[in-house]
């Protein structure tokens, strides 16, 4: 028997033989004795499976599927849970962000009232009360170059100062 | 309902029942397909259960539309293997009595003769079995126990067709062999 032949008895056998191939091992299997002896011998696999579907080694002792899915479900919410927590947490920052951006702090809110109150009186404010605070001064991001006059004098003197001390002849 | 209808419930929706009909559909196969691959009962159900989990995982990726027990059993095939690579190629088969169940349950019973002679005959064929080359017993479980088609066994094999049916052909020639040694004896 050639190889095509054996191939075709096996997928006629298995039910996955198309028309013409079923056509042709109908044929041979009333004409040739030898396909028909190959065919009768793959019967030992079908009396094969269900004598070892019997076997009591052959049926699960538990139902796996049930204990992986109530597994996999139980580790899933519980990531749900961190996710959930971890984007709470994250709408609670935004929240606060904003709502500081929004609402002036308190100690603004007094400096404004204080302010309002002593322009109402008719009192003069000393020109250093309406500035920042030194340290917003000091770590200011951008030039405070209107603000601050006394502080860029001061550093243009200095500038100056060390111009004439290194054209000072050395001793 | 069909394998994507359920697919789609467990990962749209979260249906635990519909995960657990689905793979209840191909446990009993998947279960037999591996230990005939094993025989060692506490393997198989390690095995089992490490594929379902996998499985189940994957799951949301899965693409394979109406090829899941292929699939399933492509995850099942490299638990298998990675258990038969462990054990160095030794088979740690389990005793016959083990497996087909206790002599005196069925010394008791009407036709034990039968019975006992039927035990043989199942005992013979899986001995002859455990004999055959791994590749060739991995077909022969696929199609026997797994009730898988030729061309799904060579997706998940990862070879032609004509290679699993040339599998195929020799463990049936094989085993013919092996089981008119243990008549003639």
């Amino acid at each position: 028997m050639n190889p095509k032949t054996r191939d075709e008895i096996l997928l006629y056998w298995s039910g996955e033989a198309d028309a013409t191939q079923e056509a042709k091992m109908q044929v041979l299997l009333k004409s040739d004795p030898e396909v028909r002896v190959y065919f009768e011998e793959l019967g030992v696999f079908d009396a094969f499976r269900g004598r070892l579907a019997s076997l009591p080694a052959m049926t699960p002792s538990r139902s796996f599927a049930e204990g992986a899915v109530s597994e996999i479900l139980a580790e899933r919410s519980g990531w749900r849970g961190i996710g959930l927590w971890v984007s709470v947490a994250a709408v609670a920052i935004v929240i606060l962000a904003v709502a500081n951006m929004v609402w002036p702090s308190n100690e603004k809110r007094k400096k404004e009232v204080v302010r309002e109150e002593t322009q109402e009186k008719g009192v003069v404010l000393p020109e250093a009360m309406g500035m920042p605070r030194l340290s917003q001064r000091l770590f200011a991001r951008e030039r405070q170059t209107t603000r601050f006059p006394k502080i860029l004098i001061a550093q243009e003197r200095a500038r100056k100062l060390r111009i004439r001390l290194e054209k000072f002849p050395q001793l | 309902m069909d394998d994507s209808f359920l697919i789609r419930k467990y990962c749209n929706e979260g249906d635990g029942d519909a995960a657990i009909e689905l793979l209840k559909r191909y446990e009993r196969p998947l279960y037999q397909y591996i230990w005939q691959m094993l025989q060692q009962q506490q393997d198989c159900e390690d095995v089992m259960q490490e594929t379902f989990r996998k499985a189940l995982r994957a799951l949301p990726n899965y693409r394979e539309e109406n090829h899941f027990k292929g699939w399933l059993f492509r995850i099942g095939r490299n638990e298998a293997i990675d258990i038969i690579r462990r054990r160095r190629r030794t088979i740690v088969a389990e005793a016959p009595e083990e497996y087909l169940g206790g002599v005196q349950d069925i010394v008791s019973l009407p036709g034990a003769r039968e019975l006992i002679e039927e035990r043989e005959s199942v005992q013979a064929l899986m001995s002859a079995i455990a004999l055959l080359p791994e590749k060739e017993k991995e077909v022969v479980a696929m199609r026997t126990q797994g009730e898988l088609p030729f061309k799904e066994i060579a997706k998940i094999v990862g070879v032609p067709i004509g290679t699993v049916l040339a599998r195929m052909h020799a463990a049936k020639k094989r085993l013919k062999s092996l089981l008119n040694t243990e008549s003639d004896r």
